[in-house]
């Protein structure tokens, strides 16, 4: 399962989109913001009694989203035991400086920027779900 | 007067005074000193005569009546002479004794008189008792002669003694005179001591106020009261200090008005250069809340922009892939034209975010060997057409300090840029290196330009070429300005149309660098 977290619709049908050319046929739950991810991940508001023993198998994590930023989704997520190893690969807009070592520096598994080209797209968010649904061996979960 | 003469002379003055009030004290004592040593010598003179003859004319009386005895008792005629020639004699110093006694007193000639009836009677009868006489009949005589020399005897023992008030009263006199010497004496040394005191005490007063005028001056000329002249009061060495201190207030004053205006000088252009820093600091924060705004702005413009675009080109392309066997051939162009539209416009906001990154990136100066630096872009430039044939010249060991990453990115757009327009040609060649004067430049021989347009090369989007010919955002060569500007040099580039064009660049002197950028150096300063 992968958690999408991203505020942008048309980014969110192209992810799929990408995705499903990829034959990655992991099921996809999104979040419009941050509260949302952070909810789905630990089990609150919305997601209140959600089985958080089960956890993704990858987080996209959109950084500039409202409410709470990717950023501090991130930090939540590395200092709870739950989703400390939950592999996180920043998606976004930016490569300033600034936003790819404030990802690395809290934990972030790998920081893509989104082409605007939809092949190359295509070919980032492929390489990304093959690598970490396929190839990687996720942190065994307890 | 004092404060007229020197103070060596003030001081010789009061020495002398001073040896001349001892010397008058001196002379005062050995003067009464002598006046009463005459006085006690004045009474010996005059008792000592008395003493004498006192003593004389009692010896000779006495051997008088010895030799008178003597003739009486033993008949002797001989004794009789004898007594008349000691008569002769008493006679004799009584005469000489006449003032003597006189001054004790007495009356000598009276003296004179009793003797004479004295001797008169006493010679009778020693005479008589020579000649016979039975002593029973001389009985009258002798009793005569017994008061006679009573008489005589009395008076002459009150003639020769001295006078013993007379006596005391001359002492007196003598000791009164010698106390009113010691008198006069401690007097005369009080005076003089007095005299002293009093002189040295008016000339050091004088001294000292005058002193204390120049010192209270010379104080407030210490506080820098210059305009104050001290009162030249005296014409001894305070007066010297006094004027010397006033010429010196003079020239301090002087000074003082110098320095015044410099300062008021320094003091209008600190704050001259106060209210252009304050105009700096304001420009400069108005520039840095504009650098604010543009970063905050850059950043929407990467998120914000790119998304949408990400939208044009993904849906486009999403079309194309799902219905684009259905469409007319025109229509799918133009799904074409959409999706390259997008990309370009992503591949411009890249652009303008690397120029605006360019002025906000701090610079760092470091050794940077450019050599290596140009090789490598090279060594991508080829990865990525693999098929071009370009020559490539490389001067070896060029290096700068600068900033690394900016270097690179000046290099990669340069390089890119030549890389770019000698496409069309067989024999392309492209040249890095240094000149002796540190100008570093990039060379081709590729399409060139018109230098009538020299001057537009690097402002954004102005391009000499059109895009269908040579692919380029127009921002590549302002981002190289910027890089060169901010390393404190310049560019300017030589071209022809058809003949290749050259961008020379400097890139400042960093402090304390020793401006190696020559080829002959392989390793980068420090």
């Amino acid at each position: 399962m992968i958690l999408l977290v991203e505020d942008s619709e048309d980014d969110e049908v192209l992810t799929l989109r990408a995705l499903k050319k990829s034959h990655i046929a992991n099921e996809v739950v999104i979040a419009r913001d941050g509260v949302e991810a952070l909810d789905y991940l630990f089990g609150t508001g919305a997601h209140a009694g959600r089985d958080t023993s089960g956890q993704p198998q990858l987080v996209l994590l959109d950084l500039n989203l409202p409410r709470i930023s990717g950023l501090d989704v991130l930090k939540r997520m590395r200092a709870d035991a739950r989703t400390r190893h939950v592999p996180v690969v920043v998606l976004t807009s930016s490569k300033e400086d600034e936003d790819v070592m404030q990802s690395y520096q809290n934990g972030a598994n790998a920081y893509v920027r989104k082409p605007v080209e939809f092949g190359q797209f295509t070919e980032a968010v492929k390489t990304v779900g093959l690598f970490w649904l396929l190839l990687n061996e996720n942190a065994p979960q307890r | 007067m004092v404060r007229r003469l020197r103070f060596r002379h003030r001081i010789g003055i009061l020495v002398l005074i001073a040896t001349a009030a001892l010397v008058a004290v001196t002379a005062i004592t050995l003067v009464l000193g002598q006046r009463s040593k005459d006085e006690l010598i004045g009474i010996e003179t005059r008792y000592v005569p008395l003493i004498e003859l006192d003593r004389d004319l009692k010896t000779t009386f006495a051997e008088i009546n010895r030799a008178l005895e003597d003739a009486a008792g033993s008949a002797d005629e001989g004794r009789l002479a004898d007594a008349d020639r000691l008569d002769r004699e008493l006679r004799r110093r009584l005469a000489a004794g006449h003032d003597t006694i006189e001054g004790n007193g007495h009356d000598p000639v009276a003296l004179e008189r009793e003797y004479a009836s004295y001797f008169t009677a006493a010679r009778a009868v020693s005479a008589a008792i020579v000649g016979g006489t039975p002593l029973a009949e001389l009985d009258a005589q002798i009793e005569t002669m017994g008061a006679a020399r009573l008489t005589f005897a009395t008076h002459l023992e009150a003639a020769t003694t001295p006078d013993r008030r007379r006596l005391a009263t001359a002492f007196a006199t003598a000791r009164e005179s010698q106390e009113d010497a010691l008198r006069i004496e401690i007097a005369v040394a009080i005076a003089a001591v007095t005299l002293m005191v009093v002189l040295s005490w008016w000339i050091t007063r004088r001294t000292v106020r005058s002193l204390h005028d120049v010192s209270v001056g010379v104080e407030r000329l210490a506080q820098g009261e210059f305009g104050a002249e001290i009162p030249v009061t005296t014409t001894d060495e305070i007066g010297d200090l006094a004027r010397e201190a006033n010429r010196t207030a003079a020239r301090l004053r002087e000074y003082r008005e110098r320095s015044g205006s410099l300062l008021a000088e320094t003091q209008r252009q600190a704050q001259e250069l106060a209210v252009a820093r304050q105009a700096q600091q304001e420009r400069a924060e108005v520039a840095e809340n504009a650098t604010r705004e543009l970063e905050a702005f850059s950043y929407s413009v990467a998120h914000d922009l790119r998304a949408p675009l990400r939208g044009i080109n993904g849906f486009a392309a999403a079309l194309l892939e799902d219905i684009g066997d259905t469409l007319e051939p025109h229509a799918k162009a133009h799904l074409t034209r959409i999706s390259a539209g997008a990309v370009r416009m992503g591949e411009l906001i890249d652009a303008l975010l690397g120029l605006s990154r360019v002025s906000r990136a701090e610079l760092v100066r470091k050794p940077v060997n450019l050599s290596k630096l140009a090789n490598d872009v090279i060594a991508q430039l080829r990865a990525s057409e693999s098929s071009r044939n370009v020559q490539w010249v490389v001067q070896e060991g060029v290096s700068w300090h600068g900033d690394p990453q900016l270097l690179r990115a000046l290099l990669e757009n340069l390089l890119a840029n030549a890389w770019k327009f000698v496409a069309k040609r067989d024999d392309a060649r492209i040249e890095f290196g240094c000149s002796a004067d540190h100008t570093f430049f990039v060379r081709d021989n590729g399409a060139g330009f018109d230098m009538t347009y020299a001057g537009k090369l690097f402002i954004p989007f102005q391009r000499l070429h059109a895009a269908s010919e040579y692919a380029g955002t127009g921002i590549g060569l302002a981002t190289v300005q910027r890089i060169v500007r901010r390393h404190g040099g310049k560019i300017w580039a030589e071209g022809a149309v058809d003949a290749g064009a050259t961008f020379f660049f400097t890139l400042g002197a960093p402090e304390g660098h020793n401006m190696s950028g020559h080829g002959e150096q392989n390793d980068p300063p420090r």
